[in-house]
């Protein structure tokens, strides 16, 4: 379990950049709106799956 | 806006409500910055910044109003609220008790509930714009006040009203948590909005975003009418979107716990991240909607109006869907639950805390089911605060004038009093009387916050010294 909180908390912060990233790429004409809102679902799941893990207990 | 009084949990727990908070529980600024953090990307934010280039403010006014604006704010609580809080170190509820006496602090209580329930419908009617889009039911705001939103949409507040009920009524420490996990994530999706939001509108340039901003004024202007909401009226609803928790001294109960006069300015981050960053960014969505799909933001009476679902749909596909849903329950839940505490009060001794929050939820949802609730929320949030407001002047005349006045400071406990009609007549006159401005002579409610407040502070000064003059101890 604390193997699993260990890494819970990078893992949830580095979720976050696929909140962050993908819409300056959608900005910067990078990638397409469908591929962002993808990349931001994706990020959305990881960190509400990882976050519980360490956020409970600090 | 805050989450209510959800806020003072997260810096301290209900320790202290009938006496001052002891040196050793008294927390350093860094609890209020986290605090104040979270608490004011909620989901009012999804609807208050549409809202306003709905009313044709202009993109420079709304960024340099807002500005000022949540400056006012945080000199509000960093130099009326703190002093006191820091002061005294009691709640906003045993401080007013110790002026106004129990029996009035009920009324207070009750009509705090009310507010509060309506606050909490309009977060329900948020929410339910967002469940609705994956079934293609839109939020349809009618014209008539009192006019529901079709019967599929009523049905989806119901059910969510009755869900966000019965889970306040549970006990809402699992959402509150919830919320905690949420707020970073929220924050960014905030943001996120407002860059997409821009690149769906090509606006790689300020001119061009301006030109943008402006033809959606426009659009806006020919469907719904001529409106205006220029800068200094920005300014004033900015300023006092939050009076009850400033004007109004409910953040008494937060600061009680301050160590550090610095604590005061905490507010600031929640000022600029939700009533600038977040208001500037979903009124971004509205304007991209209007610049690529305006046909989308008609109702079926041909009307501009905001859905925040569909505005987070279309620029964040799911993220955004998920978001609008998660910051109008996390704002609604603890809303409903503190309306249900203070039913409560006026509840048989024998009732449950689960009875005074399931009559709240129910109350909450029906308000929920109309839409013009949550279409007008710049004016219901200038109302609870023209409401609420007052008390806090009557509590800043009793801690700063009482003796040089030559009335009893805190009469009511003085006196053993239950009732302090100084109190009542100080506070609901000039209630009354913004109401009636308000409904009656259309004057927007944010004005009269301010003139309440200082009419109320005046009639105690003046009514205290007749009814507690120092010689009545």
């Amino acid at each position: 379990m604390k193997t699993l909180k260990t890494f819970a908390k990078p893992v949830s912060w580095s979720s976050l950049s696929l909140i962050v990233i993908p819409p300056i790429l959608f900005y910067s004409g990078g990638i397409s709106q469908a591929v962002m809102c993808q990349l931001m679902i994706l990020g959305t799941i990881i960190w509400f799956i990882s976050a519980p893990l360490w956020m409970r207990s600090e | 806006m805050a989450k209510t009084q959800d806020a003072e949990e997260a810096v301290s727990s209900n320790e202290f409500e009938r006496e001052p908070v002891p040196e050793n529980a008294r927390k350093g600024p860094l609890a209020f910055w986290g605090m104040y953090a979270g608490e004011h990307a909620a989901g009012t934010e999804f609807t208050i910044g549409p809202l306003f280039l709905a009313a044709g403010a202009s993109l420079k006014d709304l960024m340099f109003g807002l500005f000022l604006g949540n400056v006012l704010a945080v000199l509000t609580w960093r130099y009326l609220v703190l002093p006191i809080a820091m002061k005294r170190r009691l709640t906003l509820y045993y401080q007013l008790e110790k002026v106004a006496g129990s029996s009035t602090v009920k009324i207070y209580n009750v009509v705090n509930g009310v507010l509060f329930c309506f606050l909490a419908g309009a977060m329900i009617t948020v929410s339910a714009s967002a469940v609705g889009v994956p079934f293609n039911v839109r939020f349809q705001v009618p014209a008539e006040l009192f006019g529901l939103g079709g019967v599929s949409f009523t049905v989806i507040v119901a059910v969510i009203g009755l869900v966000i009920a019965a889970v306040a009524a549970a006990g809402y420490d699992a959402v509150s948590r919830f919320a905690n996990i949420a707020a970073p994530w929220m924050i960014l999706v905030f943001a996120a909005c407002g860059l997409v939001s821009l690149g769906q509108m090509d606006a790689h340039s300020v001119d061009r975003l301006h030109a943008i901003w402006n033809e959606g004024v426009a659009f806006v202007q020919s469907n719904n009418g001529q409106q205006e909401f220029g800068f200094w009226k920005i300014v004033i609803f900015s300023w006092l979107c939050n009076a009850a928790m400033h004007l109004g001294m409910a953040d008494l109960s937060i600061f009680r716990f301050a160590n550090s006069k610095s604590s005061g300015w905490a507010p600031s981050v929640g000022m600029f991240l939700g009533h600038y960053m977040a208001w500037i960014c979903a009124a971004l969505m509205l304007a991209a909607l209007i610049s690529t799909n305006p046909a989308a933001t008609l109702n079926d009476l041909g009307k501009v109006q905001v859905d925040p679902g569909f505005l987070a749909w279309n620029a964040l596909g799911w993220t955004g869907i998920i978001c609008v849903v998660i910051a109008g329950w996390t704002t609604a839940n603890p809303t409903i639950y503190r309306a249900g505490l203070a039913f409560q009060s006026l509840l048989p001794k024998h009732s449950s805390r689960m009875a005074g929050v399931l009559i709240a939820g129910l109350v909450a949802t029906i308000a929920g089911a109309f839409p013009q609730l949550s279409a007008r929320l710049l004016d219901f949030v200038g109302t609870y605060g023209m409401i609420l407001g007052p008390v806090g002047a009557i509590l800043f005349v009793n801690h700063y004038l009482a003796k040089k006045a030559g009335f009893l400071e805190d009469g009511a406990a003085v006196t053993g009093s239950t009732f302090n009609f100084a109190v009542l007549i100080a506070w609901l006159l000039p209630a009354f009387s913004g109401l009636y401005l308000i409904f009656f002579k259309g004057v927007f409610a944010s004005y009269l916050v301010i003139p309440a407040w200082l009419a109320s502070g005046l009639l105690y000064l003046i009514l205290a010294r007749f009814m507690f003059p120092k010689s009545s101890r």
